[in-house]
C-alpha cells in the first residue's frame, strides 16, 4: 500500500507544473498581468464586468485588453481592395469595441493606466487560439479572461469553441472563463 | 488548329462532323452563353463542349450545372469536364445550422495540385482563360457513386453488413485517410457527401470529387468534414439512412416492434435520423457503434479532429476483420 501511495505522489509531480512552495512570504500587492479577450459578444461584456470589480480592488493589476480580427480568406474574399477594406472596417470596429470595454473599466475605477488596448489579426489557418497562445507567448501574462459564449453542441461540433480549446491548449497559466 | 482542322478533329472523335460555322471561346465569363458545339480555347489547347454536367443528387430531377462543360480534349483526343469559374454565396444547412458556404474555384484548383497523382482524388490540371478565370480541366471518373453503390444493394441489411460492407468499410478507410491528409496539408474537401465519393471501375480506386466549397476560417475549420465523414459511415454501415419516417418500409414489422429507440439514440444534427445501429441490428460491432454514436445526441466529447476518429476507426476495423486501408 506505501508503494502505491509513493507511485501516485510521483505521477502527480510528473504530470503539474512546477509549483511554488508552500509558506513563502508574497510581498503585497503582487504584480498581475491579466489578458482579457474580448469580443461583440454580451459575455464578453459580462467578463469585463467581472473583472472591474477585481481589477479596481487590485493597484498591481495590469489589464490588456485583447481582440483578434479574423482576416478573411483568400478564397472567400480573392480580391485584395475587398480585402482591405473589410480588414480596415475590422480595425474600426476592433478598435471602438476596445475603446467601450475600457470605458467600463474606467467607470469601475480602474485608472487609464492600468488598461492598455491590443489589436491582434490571424488569418487562415491560423485561428482566434492560436493569435491567443501566440500573444500569450509573447508577454508574461498571469492570468486570461473571457466570457463563453454558449453555443450548442452542434455548433461546437461544426464551428468549434474558442473556450473549450483554450481550456485544453493554455499551459502555465490560469483560465477565467466567465458564463 | 485552324477551324476546318477543328471540325476534321471532331467528326474523327466523334464521328460527326460540326455544321456551321464554330464559335471560339477564350473568355469563359459568360458560361451561360457557352454550349453544345462550341469552341474552349485555354492557352495552346482546344476543347470541343458537348453538353453539361448535372447535379444528379438523389432521386431529385437532374438540374443542369451551366457552368461545368462535358468536351472532347482535341489535342489529346478524351473527354473532359470543364468547370469554369462560377461563384456563389449561400447558407447551406448543416443538420439545422445555418453554415455561410462560398465556392471558390482557386481552392479547388490548389487541391487539384496538391493531390496531383493521389488516387484518392480526382485528377485534373487548371488552366487560365484570356480574363483570368480559372477553368479546371477534370479527368472524366467512370463508375459509380458510393450512394448510388448502396442504393443498388439488393441483400438484406445481415448479409450486406456480413459479407459487402468489410470490404468497403476498408476501402472507406482508405478515402478517410485521404481528408486527413488534406487536412493536414491545412486544406478541407467542403462538400463531403455520399455522390461525392466514386469508385472508378477501370482502377478499383474511391475518388473524392468536388472540392471547391468553403467557409469562413473557424475554430475548428475541418468541422464540416468530420460531419459528412459521420454521414458517409452512418449511410454506408446502415446501407441507407434511417429515420422514424422510414423505419416501416425498411424493416419488418416484427423488426419494428423489437425495437426500443431512446432520445440518444438519434443525431445530433437530424431529430428522426438513427445513429445507433446497434439497436436495428444487434450484430454491428459496438466499436463502429461507439464511432457513430459520437454523431449523436448522447456524445459528450466531440472529436477535435479527424486524427482521433481514424483512431477509434482503426479499432472497429480490427474487430471487423479488416486491415484498415493503408494504415
Amino acid at each position: 500500500m506505501a508503494a502505491d501511495a509513493t507511485n501516485k505522489d510521483d505521477r502527480n509531480k510528473e504530470e503539474g507544473p512546477e509549483v511554488r512552495p508552500p509558506g513563502r512570504p508574497l510581498e503585497c500587492p503582487q504584480p498581475h498581468k491579466l489578458l482579457a479577450a474580448v469580443d461583440e459578444s454580451r459575455n464578453s461584456v459580462r467578463a469585463v464586468d467581472y473583472l472591474s470589480v477585481w481589477a479596481a480592488c487590485n493597484e498591481a493589476v495590469e489589464v490588456i485588453l485583447v481582440h483578434v480580427i479574423k482576416e478573411p480568406s483568400t478564397d472567400v474574399l480573392p480580391d485584395q481592395d475587398e480585402r482591405d477594406t473589410y480588414i480596415r472596417q475590422k480595425e474600426e470596429a476592433a478598435a471602438s469595441l476596445l475603446s467601450k470595454m475600457k470605458e467600463r473599466l474606467e467607470a469601475t475605477g480602474v485608472p487609464d493606466t492600468r488598461i492598455h488596448t491590443r489589436t491582434l489579426s490571424c488569418s487562415p489557418p491560423a485561428t482566434v487560439v492560436e493569435a491567443l497562445l501566440e500573444e500569450k507567448d509573447r508577454d508574461e501574462y498571469d492570468t486570461i479572461i473571457l466570457g463563453r459564449r454558449g453555443m450548442s453542441k452542434k455548433e461546437e461540433y461544426i464551428f468549434g469553441s474558442v473556450t473549450n480549446r483554450l481550456v485544453r491548449e493554455m499551459a502555465d497559466i490560469s483560465v477565467w472563463v466567465v458564463a | 488548329m485552324d477551324e476546318s482542322q477543328i471540325k476534321e478533329r471532331v467528326e474523327e472523335l466523334t464521328d460527326r462532323a460540326p455544321r456551321g460555322k464554330l464559335r471560339f471561346f477564350s473568355d469563359t465569363s459568360r458560361y451561360m452563353d457557352i454550349g453544345a458545339g462550341d469552341v474552349i480555347r485555354l492557352a495552346d489547347r482546344h476543347y470541343f463542349v458537348y453538353g453539361e454536367e448535372t447535379e444528379g443528387r438523389f432521386g431529385i430531377d437532374e438540374q443542369p450545372k451551366f457552368w461545368v462543360k462535358r468536351a472532347w480534349d482535341l489535342e489529346e483526343g478524351e473527354r473532359k469536364i470543364l468547370k469554369l469559374a462560377f461563384f456563389e454565396t449561400f447558407t447551406m444547412d448543416v443538420g439545422d445550422v445555418p453554415v455561410e458556404c462560398f465556392r471558390s474555384p482557386r481552392k479547388e484548383a490548389r487541391i487539384l495540385e496538391k493531390t496531383r497523382g493521389d488516387p484518392s482524388f480526382m485528377q485534373g490540371i487548371t488552366r487560365e482563360d484570356e480574363v483570368g478565370n480559372v477553368v479546371r480541366i477534370l479527368d472524366r471518373i467512370r463508375g459509380t457513386s458510393i450512394y448510388k453503390r448502396i442504393q443498388n444493394v439488393t441483400s438484406d441489411h445481415e448479409t450486406f453488413f456480413r459479407e459487402t460492407f468489410p470490404p468497403l468499410f476498408d476501402s472507406l478507410l482508405t478515402a478517410f485517410r485521404a481528408i486527413r491528409r488534406l487536412h493536414e496539408s491545412g486544406e478541407i474537401h467542403g462538400d463531403i457527401r455520399n455522390d461525392h465519393l466514386w469508385l472508378e471501375r477501370e482502377t478499383g480506386h474511391w475518388r473524392w470529387i468536388d472540392f471547391d466549397y468553403t467557409y469562413e476560417w473557424t475554430e475548428n475549420p475541418f468541422g464540416v468534414d468530420l460531419y459528412g465523414l459521420g454521414n458517409i459511415l452512418l449511410f454506408t454501415a446502415g446501407m441507407g439512412f434511417y429515420s422514424l419516417e422510414n423505419l416501416a418500409y425498411r424493416l419488418t414489422e416484427e423488426h419494428i416492434e423489437r425495437l426500443t429507440l431512446a432520445e440518444d439514440d438519434f443525431s445530433l444534427f437530424f431529430a428522426h435520423r438513427i445513429m445507433n445501429l446497434r439497436r436495428l441490428f444487434p450484430y454491428v460491432p459496438s466499436s463502429l457503434n461507439r464511432v457513430l454514436m459520437r454523431f449523436s445526441r448522447k456524445v459528450e466529447v466531440l472529436y477535435a479532429d479527424l486524427a482521433e476518429m481514424m483512431e477509434e476507426l482503426d479499432e472497429a476495423a480490427e474487430e471487423l476483420g479488416v486491415d484498415g486501408g493503408d494504415a
